[in-house]
């Protein structure tokens, strides 16, 4: 029977193209500025790393030196507090990391020219934290040591994507062993270090947290003015603001036991006259931390308020298109109706049609979609990373078109239904 | 005419009527707050910025070796660049800078007067940040920025100590009208150094209080590798182009061992700054011309589709005597009904859908001049669009109309 509904609707459609071909462009332009819109928020509030999200907490404490009030603990730490949660044995694992700038080469390319890259310091259980992936080597072999790791690009600029572990690059006159180089990791949104760019792509390269800081390798840090320091190493002695502290713990029911440790320990801190303002130490899961970072633009979310109206619009458009269709073809449906042809089986062929339609608008909007993101790139550059379809996109986008077909069909349908066979007949 | 009837007919097709309605409603909602947000755009744009961007270049270096580690090294290469560069024909000033105007926050600090106790609360929330403009000399005259009470800085009054009795420092003038109303600033001892001059303001941070400009220079150069130096080069005009072409290798020259990351004028960074708000603006633009496309879509199958239906109906009114002139009122009237209810919908629409996206995004509240204006361009287009089809079918002769099938 679907075959059949199916050569008939079919038969319908070519019947009338011009009608169908504007409920299919109305559709498929209401449909493709959504999907355009579903995409680029789908792209932000993904969960970047599933398996462990509600596991993996980032730590904001609230140690400023200085009495001044925050309301709101700090998303950055200094070096004493992030060794002590290092130290600490309720997490499984700990990161402790900043982000700074190099400018790399191979120590025995004979070329002089040196690459602008970002670089993660970082303490070592890092990569296994975030499910990092290596192709080749692994992680660091102490926290001491000149080690580095490799993005799968950086390795590729620098080695030209050959097997380099055990190669030398000089950063700043200094030389780094390459233990181990990453796969293409992908981490959307970049959720250890939103603030420096969700988007932005994971670092090119990672050095030992210590040996960073002993290498002067230098970031934007948050102090106060009577705590002076010189270089890097001087910051592990003062109330120097610039690392990202995240923990892993071994289920997410160990999170009252890390806030109590953390409470514990900043509790210690005010006993000793170290802690002048509130004690107030958060932890966020991935997600928790993402809203919180407020990673999802809010300006496509107030795009997507306006994109949906307008679908909403198309709809009405349609739906209004396939009435006039429908009151056209009373006759023929009168006729169908008095030689037996039930009111189901009319809903049902009507079904069909629609899933056709559905399925047309779906695939021209996607097009169309891809086509308006290549234009909100053009006036919103830093969308770049966040324009991009996903599979599940293509999914979603495609069961918004069939609902929205269905539902645009089905009061003409309905009210196609609803005729008095006699009356149509006598015309 | 009888508006009873019209109505009465109308309810009849409630569904298409209503569809019509609602359409008209959500044009007129997404139409005006789209307007409001490209005018609100337009004023952010239209702020002046005390400078003359199209002749101000900037040239981004990062060092890239370690020498630059030793400071005086970094200041010899530093003093040599500022040379060379000012050597070029049509440069009248250059100023070495780790931070620029039109800024959403960069290196900063509290600023009160000596003579105030330091931990009395700010006069303002934004004396916190005010910005420093650590650099040479010239810095005030790269910006083109005029002294308006003191003097300007000289390279004499460079110091790089902490001793704040020795450090002479410029201010711009809103800052000096906060922290001394009333009175001069000149000579006057601040925690950041001694006031010898006033300057204009200049749009630092354009979305803080625009009245709040709070900036000050100093003679101090900053030569830390790590930092990211912004080359400031006030050119003559229409001499931009031939300067912006020689300034890399000039860097070069001196020293190769410099990432120069970008070159770019005044005017760049100020579409830059904004480009969130244009380009969103640019994005409901683009959705307000799809929309038109849509309406386009709607009047011409309405035309096609739905005035065919009307034939017979129009055919029945011109046999019992209706004039041509008569049916057009007709088909108007109700055209006009419903762009008048839909209109009052809209009303409700525009202000509803205002306050979604102020939810989100910072936008002003419609003018009810603007929704008159947008209401009156539908409302036209609408008449025009349901006269000119309404025109054709009445001239079909009765008897040809009124033929079934």
């Amino acid at each position: 029977m679907f075959a059949y509904y199916l050569k008939l609707s079919v038969f319908n459609i070519r019947r009338s193209p011009t009608l169908y071909g504007l409920v299919l462009l109305t559709l498929a332009i209401g449909l493709g500025a959504f999907i355009a819109n579903i995409a680029m928020i789908n792209t932000m509030a993904s969960d970047p790393i599933p398996s462990k999200s509600d596991r993996l907490f980032h730590v904001s404490m609230n140690t400023w030196p200085a009495g001044t009030p925050h309301t709101q603990p700090f998303a950055i730490t200094r070096y004493a507090d992030s060794k002590a949660i290092l130290d600490a044995d309720v997490p499984v694992r700990t990161s402790v990391s900043y982000q700074g700038v190099a400018y790399p080469r191979a120590a025995e390319s004979k070329s002089l020219t040196r690459f602008r890259s970002t670089l993660r310091a970082t303490s070592g259980d890092f990569f296994e934290m975030f499910n990092a992936p290596f192709k080749f080597g692994g992680g660091f072999s102490s926290e001491h040591a000149n080690d580095i790791v490799l993005s799968a690009s950086m390795n590729e600029q620098l080695f030209a994507g050959e097997n380099s572990v055990g190669q030398s690059v000089d950063i700043q006159d200094v030389l780094y062993t390459v233990v181990g180089v990453l796969d293409d990791w992908r981490v959307r949104p970049r959720f250890y270090h939103p603030q420096s760019g969700a988007f932005s792509g994971t670092e090119d390269l990672y050095i030992p947290l210590e040996v960073a800081l002993d290498a002067n390798i230098y970031n934007t840090v948050q102090t106060v003015s009577s705590d002076n320091y010189d270089d890097m190493a001087a910051t592990r002695e003062a109330s120097v603001y610039f690392l990202q502290t995240w923990v892993e713990l071994s289920s997410a029911s160990e999170r009252d036991a890390m806030q109590q440790w953390l409470d514990d320990y900043t509790e210690t801190l005010r006993e000793a006259g170290q802690h002048p303002n509130d004690i107030l130490n958060e932890l966020h899961d991935v997600n928790e931390w993402l809203e919180h970072e407020e990673v999802v633009d809010s300006r496509i979310l107030a795009f997507a308020i306006a994109t949906a109206l307008f679908l909403i619009v198309c709809l009405f458009n349609a739906s209004s298109l396939l009435l006039a269709r429908y009151e056209s073809n009373q006759f023929e449906t009168g006729l169908k109706r008095a030689l037996g042809v039930s009111q189901k089986q009319l809903f049902a062929q009507g079904l069909v049609e629609s899933l056709i339609v559905g399925v047309l608008a779906g695939l021209a909007s996607i097009a169309l979609s891809w086509l308006f993101l290549q234009i909100a790139k053009q006036f919103l550059s830093n969308l770049t990373n966040i324009a991009v379809i996903e599979l599940n996109t293509v999914v979603i986008g495609l069961a918004i078109a069939i609902v929205t077909s269905i539902v645009c069909m089905a009061y003409p349908l309905v009210q196609a239904g609803r005729q008095s066979i006699s009356s149509v007949l006598k015309g | 005419m009888n508006i009873k009837a019209l109505i009465k007919s109308l309810l009849q097709r409630q569904f298409l009527t209503g569809l019509l309605l609602l359409q008209l409603a959500l044009t007129l909602g997404l139409i005006v707050n789209s307007i409001v947000l490209a005018l609100d755009t337009r004023d952010k744009l239209m702020i002046p910025t005390g400078m003359d961007i199209d002749n101000i270049l900037v040239v981004e270096a990062l060092p890239t070796s370690a020498k630059f580690e030793d400071p005086s090294y970094y200041r010899s290469v530093l003093d040599e660049d500022l040379m060379r560069i000012g050597q070029i024909d049509g440069v009248r000033a250059v100023s070495p800078q780790v931070q620029l105007p039109l800024q959403r926050g960069g290196w900063n600090g509290n600023f009160q007067d000596s003579a105030t106790d330091p931990d009395a609360p700010l006069k303002d929330r934004l004396l916190q940040f005010v910005a420093y403009y650590s650099s040479n000399a010239d810095a005030i005259d790269s910006f083109g920025l005029e002294i308006v009470e003191g003097r300007a800085l000289t390279q004499a009054d460079e110091y790089a100590g902490s001793d704040q009795e020795l450090r002479n420092i410029v201010i711009s003038k809103s800052l000096a009208d906060m922290v001394y109303p009333g009175e001069t600033a000149i000579g006057k001892l601040s925690n950041r150094g001694r006031i010898v001059g006033v300057v204009e303001d200049m749009l630092n941070t354009p979305h803080t209080d625009l009245n709040k400009q709070f900036f000050l220079f100093n003679v101090n150069p900053i030569t830390m590798h790590s930092f990211t130096q912004h080359y400031v080069i006030n050119v003559e005009p229409g001499k931009m182009e031939a300067v912006r072409s020689q300034v890399r290798d000039v860097i070069l020259k001196v020293n190769p061992e410099r990432d120069i990351m970008a070159d770019y004028t005044l005017k760049d960074r100020h579409a830059e700054y904004f480009e969130n708000d244009t380009g969103l603006a640019s994005l409901f633009a683009m959705l307000c011309v799809l929309m038109l496309l849509v309406t386009a879509i709607s009047s011409f199958a309405h035309a096609q589709f739905h005035i065919a239906k009307q034939k017979k109906l129009i055919g029945i009114r011109r046999a019992l005597g209706a004039k041509r002139k008569d049916i057009l009122l007709y088909v108007l009237c109700e055209n006009w009904l419903i762009s008048l209810v839909g209109g009052a919908i809209g009303i409700g629409f525009v202000v509803g859908f205002n306050i979604m996206l102020s939810a989100q995004i910072e936008v002003s509240k419609p003018s009810v001049l603007l929704f008159f204006v947008a209401f009156v361009v539908i409302f036209t287009a609408g008449t025009l669009a349901t006269w000119w089809p309404a025109r054709q079918t009445s001239r079909i002769p009765p008897v040809i109309a009124t033929r079934t099938i």
